[in-house]
């Protein structure tokens, strides 16, 4: 865990990103020279000079003259009062007028929403362009004016926008929690429901001032706002309009600046509303940085896995890697295991220790910034490591296939579960017409749809949750693979469910021969469905074997230790065998035994240095104290036993 | 002797109308009744849409019931404004919930979120309640600095334990748990759960503690209840509720928990296929008659599905199932007891 600071504030992180400070210092100078415009350019913005107009920039004249001869650098310092001062006049308005609006909207709901909404329908009914031209009717030729005017019927878009996200805020836990605890509703609204809305809110308003800016420039190009001669950014690119075929460098500078302003706004908006307190932020890495060196490489494993041509997925040695900013680390190192056609093998362990980065990479599926630093993963023969997109979008789906967590991000709401089925079986298998549909209702009722045309014809909204998981599998089987990589595929559903899932995976095994790889944080699962397990901790694999050996008597502490913590194991009134600490962070795993920190075993010789897996007492364990794990099992047991 | 009770809930009903269908409303709490002690765990068991969630949030005040009566240490929830209502309970009654990553605002401090109860509802000064708050996070098991820092900087685990400490900092009598510990992997699940359990015995806390899972349930919590769509099903000693199952879906449910032993397990497989059937298709159950097991249930007969279950008594426990009920017309009449017993064990 990083050490809190305690100059953990909004400025302090924003100076930490390079676009932000560019933006900042952009706009600080920009407002320092409109302010101080006499002292930044002293010459008069107004003072024609016939004889030398239209020139490019010069000694005397920066930025050149214009059709009068006048000063463009000093005009545009000048009008940039007007034009910035305008833009954010108009900007600070509808920010003021549309938050505290919306946020009661979506906070209160009922008949404060109604007025609030329909407040805002009557402003995006009406052209801003049009209110302006009233006011400017109204109250005569005055920027500001106008610009109050633009401010109030912009203000919609924050109405829009704040009660929108005050709507999804007021369902977080926090706010409950903080209405069980008594707090008033003013209190959550602003120390709960204002700071998360905040950054959205930011972009609007950096979206806002851009478009004010424009408008003020177009009511400048239009004669408007700012009357002439007085400057403004508008009313100069009007002027060089007019010349643009003869002297194109006249809409240059105010252009660019422009173009700047906005874009900087922008800038600060995203960097503003990404914000979050707290955040490990790695900072910038410069080109002349050293990566921090990866973790110490643990003994390869893959001459503990002996080769066997029968095996239909083979991994020797697989390493995945992420780079950040800072470094590249390996967050899966040296994992090696077979799997049998036929066969399930159960990959277990706590979240953050790779079992599901494994599993996915078998697929070649790495999240951005990850990829695949070492090893083969062989899969029916062909060597799918390096391979390119192409080559494994063939690999996919007919030979190995994926079924995730989530069934209903899997499947397409869009469409009903048979046209997604049939889609699929004519991309894999070239079928067609009444073959394909026949194809699908067939892969319904092998995963035991009830109704296979009834399901066939629903969308996955209109399913349950344990039925989408049967939708998926079928999908996952149209390309009729002789592997199944199912990641954590039980863990969103009811107990009951879930049952009902594996004893589908039981029968898909018995009935098609496919091998299954399963991804749990249930040893449950494990025992239910698997024939052999990989445990696997911080990256490693510290145990892999027969389940019915590795879940009786665990060689490895951790494994040892999650059984141990099993509520199904626990005896009411007396406390739980818990593992003290956490899994660490890939960054912060220790040189020695990765699990020592957290073991009853350990001792000075696991710390020291990497500890190699053997195979020892029928499996492999990652452990140089077994003999000594062994034994305190066994007089667990026999403790039990008496009691 | 009897004591009284700290929460008593009667006849609690939440309806859910739907507004283009007047007919299909969703009962999500039905009819359920019972009593909580001071110092009580009371588990609440039951999978997604049983409405174990929903009689939380009605308790706290967080949805307001369709009907029924709440009573809570001498005061009628129903009966008071809401505003006025909360700030008198704040202190009293308190909630951990399940999502650690939501369930804490990321732009304030740990202090600033656990201070915020205090401030609001005692006059303490900005001293007393930063001690205070520093002792509590010592309680739960987290260091004095911790105040310092936002949740970002914090695990799963460690923002359950925050979220633990802001119950407790206002000092209540029940605290309601709505599965503290479901999103957690196993060791920490097994910390959180040590940790509740102390506090729980040093501080004589009350407990409803809401969870999917019979395990933890019946290892934390001293009675149970068993919730199916929104109806309590089986309610009784924890003990006996987990190893002699009146109803057929508490057996159910205990039978389709896998157990790590894999030869326990191929047991419990065989004896899951004797109590239920595959599941039916999709939609609503029989509607609001009958029982709303009936569809998934090996043993159901016409009357299940007509008749609605009453409350029967069995021993200390009650079960809403017609087989414990004389004049249901149900067959399997006193039978059905053995039979579900025999297929578990």
């Amino acid at each position: 865990m990083t050490r809190a600071r305690r100059s953990d504030n909004a400025l302090t992180r924003l100076v930490r990103r390079p676009g932000a400070v560019v933006a900042l210092v952009f706009l600080a100078l920009l407002t320092f020279a409109v302010i101080f415009a006499d002292v930044v350019a002293p010459i008069d913005p107004l003072t024609q000079d016939l004889a030398r107009a239209r020139e490019l920039p010069s000694a005397a004249h920066w930025l050149g003259t214009d059709g009068f001869g006048r000063d463009i650098y000093s005009r545009l310092i000048h009008g940039g009062g007007s034009t910035l001062g305008g833009a954010l006049l108009a900007a600070v308005v509808a920010m003021t007028i549309g938050i505290p609006l919306g946020m009661l909207g979506g906070y209160f709901r009922g008949w404060v929403d109604t007025v609030v909404s329909r407040f805002a329908d009557v402003f995006q009914a009406l052209p801003t362009i049009v209110i302006l031209m009233a006011v400017i009717g109204a109250f005569g030729n005055n920027n500001t004016v106008a610009m109050v005017a633009l401010g109030v019927a912009m203000c919609e878009g924050f109405i829009r926008l704040a009660r929108a996200m005050t709507l999804q805020v007021r369902r977080e836990l926090y706010v409950d929690a903080a209405s069980v605890a008594g707090i008033t509703s003013g209190s959550i609204l602003v120390r709960h429901v204002f700071p998360n809305i905040r950054g959205p809110l930011l972009v609007q308003l950096s979206i806002t001032a851009g478009a004010a800016l424009l408008i003020q420039a177009g009511l400048g190009f239009l004669g408007l706002g700012t009357p002439p001669p007085a400057p403004s950014w508008g009313g100069m690119i009007d002027e060089a309009s007019d010349l643009i075929y003869l002297h194109p460098w006249l809409l240059v500078p105010t252009g660019a600046i422009m173009i700047l302003s906005i874009l900087s706004f922008n800038v600060l908006g995203d960097a503003l509303a990404s914000d979050r307190p707290g955040g490990v932020l790695a900072g910038v890495r410069l080109p002349w940085m050293k990566p921090l060196p990866v973790a110490e490489q643990p003994v390869a494993m893959s001459e503990l896995v002996p080769a066997d041509p029968k095996a239909v997925v083979s991994v020797r040695d697989l390493t995945v890697s992420f780079t950040d900013r800072n470094s590249t680390f390996a967050v899966v190192q040296n994992v090696s295991f077979d799997v049998m056609p036929g066969e399930a093998l159960g990959i277990v362990g706590e979240s953050g220790c790779g079992k599901s980065v494994t599993a996915k990479a078998l697929l070649g599926l790495i999240a951005p910034g990850g990829k695949i630093t070492g090893g083969q993963v062989t899969i029916n023969g062909t060597d799918v490591v390096g391979l390119s997109n192409r080559e494994l979008r063939k690999v996919r789906g007919t030979t190995i296939a994926l079924v995730s967590q989530e069934p209903m991000v899997a499947l397409d709401p869009t469409f009903t579960i048979g046209a997604q089925l049939r889609e699929s079986i004519a991309h894999h298998t070239g079928r067609k017409g009444r073959e394909l549909n026949d194809r699908a209702l067939e892969l319904l009722r092998l995963v035991g749809m009830p109704d296979p045309a009834q399901a066939a014809a629903s969308y996955t909204f209109q399913v349950s949750g344990g039925m989408a998981q049967r939708a998926a599998i079928a999908l996952a089987l149209t390309g009729e693979p002789d592997v199944l990589v199912a990641d954590e595929p039980t863990t969103a559903l009811d107990v009951t469910v879930q049952a009902e899932i594996l004893d589908l995976l039981r029968s898909l095994r018995k009935d098609l021969g496919l091998a299954v790889i399963i991804v749990t944080h249930d040893l449950g699962v494990i025992a239910d469905l698997c024939d052999r397990a990989v445990v696997m901790y911080a990256g490693q694999v510290i145990e892999q074997g027969a389940v019915d050996t590795l879940l009786t008597t665990p060689t490895h502490p951790y494994t040892r230790a999650l059984l141990a913590s099993m509520p199904s194991h626990a005896i009411p009134g007396l406390p739980l065998d818990a593992i003290p600490g956490a899994v660490p962070a890939p960054r912060d795993w220790p040189e020695g035994c990765r699990f020592a920190p957290r073991c009853a075993f350990a001792t000075d010789a696991c710390r020291s240095a990497p500890v190699p897996i053997l195979a020892q007492h029928g499996g492999l364990s990652r452990c140089i104290r077994v003999d000594e794990v062994l034994a305190q099992s066994r007089n667990r047991t026999e403790e039990r036993n008496i009691a | 002797m009897t004591i009284e009770p700290l929460l008593q809930v009667d006849h609690l009903q939440m309806r859910f109308k739907n507004p283009k269908n007047r007919r299909n409303t969703v009962h999500a709490v039905d009819d359920v009744s019972f009593t909580v002690a001071p110092g009580e765990i009371v588990g609440v068991v039951g999978e997604s849409g049983s409405g174990k969630s929903t009689i939380g949030r009605c308790i706290l005040g967080l949805e307001t019931p369709s009907d029924g009566d709440i009573h809570f240490d001498g005061s009628d929830l129903g009966a008071h404004s809401k505003l006025r209502n909360r700030r008198d309970l704040a202190s009293r009654l308190q909630v951990v919930f399940q999502d650690p990553y939501s369930s804490l605002n990321p732009f304030r401090t740990i202090g600033q979120t656990l201070a915020e109860p205090l401030q609001a509802l005692s006059r303490v000064s900005d001293a007393q309640a930063d001690a205070r708050v520093r002792d509590m996070l010592e309680a739960v098991g987290l260091p004095r600095e911790a105040a310092d820092r936002y949740p970002s900087q914090f695990s799963g685990g460690q923002r359950q334990r925050i979220g633990i400490a802001r119950a407790l900092i206002m000092e209540p009598k029940l605290v309601i748990c709505d599965e503290a510990v479901s999103a957690l992997d196993l060791s920490t699940q097994a910390q959180i759960l040590n940790l509740l359990s102390k506090l729980a015995a040093d501080r004589g806390l009350a407990y409803i503690f809401i969870a999917h899972d019979l395990d933890v349930v019946r290892y934390i919590s001293d009675r149970t209840l068993v919730l199916y769509r929104g109806r309590v099903m089986e309610q009784g000693a924890s003990a006996d509720v987990y190893s002699r199952p009146l109803h057929p879906y508490t057996a159910a449910l205990h039978a389709a928990a896998p157990v790590t032993d894999p030869v326990e397990q191929r047991a419990r497989r065989t004896a899951r296929a004797k109590i239920v059937r595959p599941a039916p298709e999709i939609g609503p159950t029989t509607g609001h008659a009958g029982c709303p097991f009936a569809a998934r249930c090996a043993f159901a007969q016409e009357v299940c599905t007509t008749d609605r279950p009453a409350d029967t008594p069995v021993g200390e426990r009650s079960v809403a199932c017609h087989m414990y009920n004389a004049t249901s017309g149900h067959t399997r009449q006193g039978a059905g007891m053995s039979g579900v017993e025999l297929a578990v064990t």
